[in-house]
């Protein structure tokens, strides 16, 4: 078989890490990780072909698109796409650059039409990329338009909703490739009868870190809220309840779901969504609603299920969503230390327009871009490239050993378990990485 | 303030909002978020809105309206997402936080230093006044690269005694993509 690159020329080759390398990275248990693979311009290089250009990556959901018509733009890693619900009602995704010059042929970030005309020589692509206009043929006589359409993302699957893009052809299907994840996902989802939607545009900000890291932190680090964030939770009760109930669990290496679970004995207001320990100060009518749609879930849920209470859960390789606080949020790569990150609030769809107010706020008050909590985040994301960046300490790999060892199959639950303070969570994701880059590229 | 021609001016109003202005942001510059607290209204309704590129949209009736600011706007009602929505518990939890020893954003603080230019005042009734103002915020820490936020701020103020205090500000920032580690700053 041809390799990814060769069939995808969106992505051209320029990774140059030698396999040997690549294993020296990472240690096999995943307990040691050098500090270059969160600067090295070629490590980073390999990692858009090897990782990115063989994932399945998030495009967006369906509830942005409900028109014929509808587009939104986005990127899998560094290449722009767009992605359009066609004439048809299809969902597809292109490229977003002419097969001419390479001009991005469509510059909004969302909207309506069934016409993207590039801007350069005004050749015309419609929603399916096909090239169905080029002025200059007026003059100089047809050419061959039917090669010469916007590259298409050769795999788009839906998991409820959810649309992933892969530029790897031969991937394996979305549902095999999220595993046991879906058990989380459907967790979440499944409480919600009327569905979920995304509500945005997207925050997006820019920062000076590797991709990995915002990933990691959301993939299961819940010992760092009561260090980095000790200036409002060391003694709040969401912090508590963390401390005795939160642990990770990890479904498949790259993936993972950070959660609590609440003892059988726990009352409905200490396991319902969106409450979060803040119920005395809460607004009435809002505390209503969150246990009610918590009595929902115990219905349909099921006992073990209606006992979960989700903080983080991560898609492997750069998708993140936090459960508590309402937020979907991609890691787009910019470049071995820059990351651009993408966030959608998400809400139930039929929730009542003075609630979608109240669990906003607990959101974009305290993540985001203007969030009083990712402040913080941010600030140590972009501090750790000062320690990876510089010469003397590159034989002094990041130490990821915290709790080896002590993982173990949950009784209930799907996967792997890994308590509060054991980084189980990012060896499997450092082990997942290390494979992933050692995979042959002709494979 | 539609209109191309401003009305009459009050010098004196301009006069006071423009100090109070430069009061406010050496009182933030000098990190006396504290202090500054003083100078909100207790109703306060602290906005800035998520900003995005629309497909432009002609209007032969009213060509002016084609790359109108509004429309890349967020906006706040119920299907929106605006970046920061706040009261003043809000803002008091920052101003708080921001001076304790573990808030590690804050800690060496950045330096930052507003200019307020292009103030417009327009009285209303009632001792208040709508004002516009533009500002540039410049923001510096640990050696990084330096950020300058540049935003329009649409502000109602209200008399308090001798004073002026904020009853509403808008913050609308022109950056397409943040660039600065956080908007969480007082703009
Ligand atoms: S670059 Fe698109 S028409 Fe020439
Ligand atoms: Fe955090």
């Amino acid at each position: 078989m041809r390799s990814t690159l060769e069939r995808t020329p969106a992505l051209p080759s320029q990774g140059t890490v030698e396999p040997s390398a690549a294993a020296s990275l990472v240690s096999a248990d995943g307990i040691h990780v050098a500090r270059s693979i969160f600067v090295d311009p070629a490590i980073y290089a390999a990692e858009k072909h090897l990782i990115f250009a063989r994932s399945w990556l998030f495009l967006g959901h369906e509830s942005q698109l409900p028109q014929p018509g509808d587009f939104l733009t986005t990127r899998l890693a560094e290449t722009p796409v767009i992605v359009t619900r066609s004439r048809g009602g299809a969902i597809r995704a292109h490229v977003n650059s002419c097969s001419h010059r390479g001009l991005p042929v469509c510059r909004a970030d969302l909207g309506n039409a069934h016409r993207f005309v590039c801007p350069y020589h005004g050749w015309t692509y419609d929603g399916d990329g096909a090239l169905v206009a080029v002025p200059q043929e007026r003059k100089v006589g047809r050419i061959d338009r039917s090669s010469l359409g916007l590259p298409a993302v050769p795999r788009i699957e839906s998991y409820r909703g959810f649309l992933f893009g892969s530029l790897d052809a031969q991937i394996e299907p979305l549902a095999d490739y999220l595993g046991d994840m879906r058990f989380y996902l459907d967790t979440y989802l499944d409480r919600f009868p009327g569905g979920i939607e995304l509500v945005g545009p997207p925050q997006k900000w820019r920062l000076r870190a590797n991709w990995k890291l915002p990933y990691e932190n959301q993939l299961g680090d819940l010992g760092h809220a009561s260090y980095l964030h000790g200036a409002l939770f060391a003694t709040n009760d969401a912090g508590r309840e963390t401390e005795a109930h939160g642990f990770a669990m990890v479904p498949r290496a790259g993936h993972s779901a950070s959660l609590r679970l609440m003892p059988e004995e726990s009352t409905a207001e200490e396991r319902a969504w969106g409450i979060e320990g803040v119920s005395a100060g809460m607004d009435p009518e809002l505390l209503r609603y969150l246990l009610a749609v918590q009595a929902e879930a115990e219905r349909r849920l099921g006992p073990l299920r209606a006992r979960i209470k989700g903080l983080t859960l991560g898609i492997y390789p750069n998708l993140n969503f936090v459960w508590s606080n309402h937020a979907l949020r991609v890691s787009h790569p910019c470049g071995p230390d820059e990351t651009e990150i993408w966030t959608w609030l998400v809400l139930p769809k039929d929730a009542p327009d003075s609630i979608r107010r109240a669990l906003r706020g607990q959101y974009n008050y305290v993540l985001g871009p203007g969030g009083i909590v990712e402040q913080e985040d941010s600030e140590a994301w972009a501090q750790q490239w000062i320690g990876s960046r510089s010469d003397y300490p590159q034989d002094r790999p990041y130490h990821y050993g915290l709790g080896a060892g002590q993982e173990r199959p949950h009784p209930e639950l799907p996967g792997m378990a890994s308590g509060l303070f054991n980084e189980y969570y990012a060896r499997a994701f450092y082990q997942r990485w290390r494979a992933d880059m050692l995979r042959d590229e002709r494979a | 303030m539609n209109e191309a021609f401003a009305p009459a001016l009050d010098v004196e109003w301009l006069r006071r909002v423009e100090q109070f202005y430069y009061r406010e942001a050496r009182l933030l510059d000098e990190r006396r978020y504290l202090s500054w607290l003083e100078l909100l209204s207790p109703a306060i309704l602290y906005l800035m809105p998520g900003r995005f590129v629309p497909l432009a949209r002609a209007s032969a009736a009213d060509p002016e309206t084609i790359h109108a600011p509004d429309k890349e706007l967020s906006g706040y009602g119920p299907r929106a997402l605006p970046l920061r929505e706040e009261g003043f518990a809000h803002l008091a939890q920052r101003a708080e936080r921001a001076l304790k020893p573990n808030a590690w954003a804050e800690n060496p603080p950045p330096r930052i230093r507003r200019f307020v230019a292009n103030v417009e005042v327009e009285p209303l009734a009632g001792g208040s006044v709508r004002a516009w103002s533009n500002l540039l915020l410049f923001h510096s820490q640990q050696g990084r690269a330096d950020h300058l936020f540049s935003a329009q701020r649409r502000d109602r103020l209200e008399t308090y005694g001798d004073h002026l205090r904020i009853v509403e500000r808008e913050v609308r920032l022109d950056g397409d993509t943040i660039t600065g580690p956080s908007v969480a700053l007082f703009f």
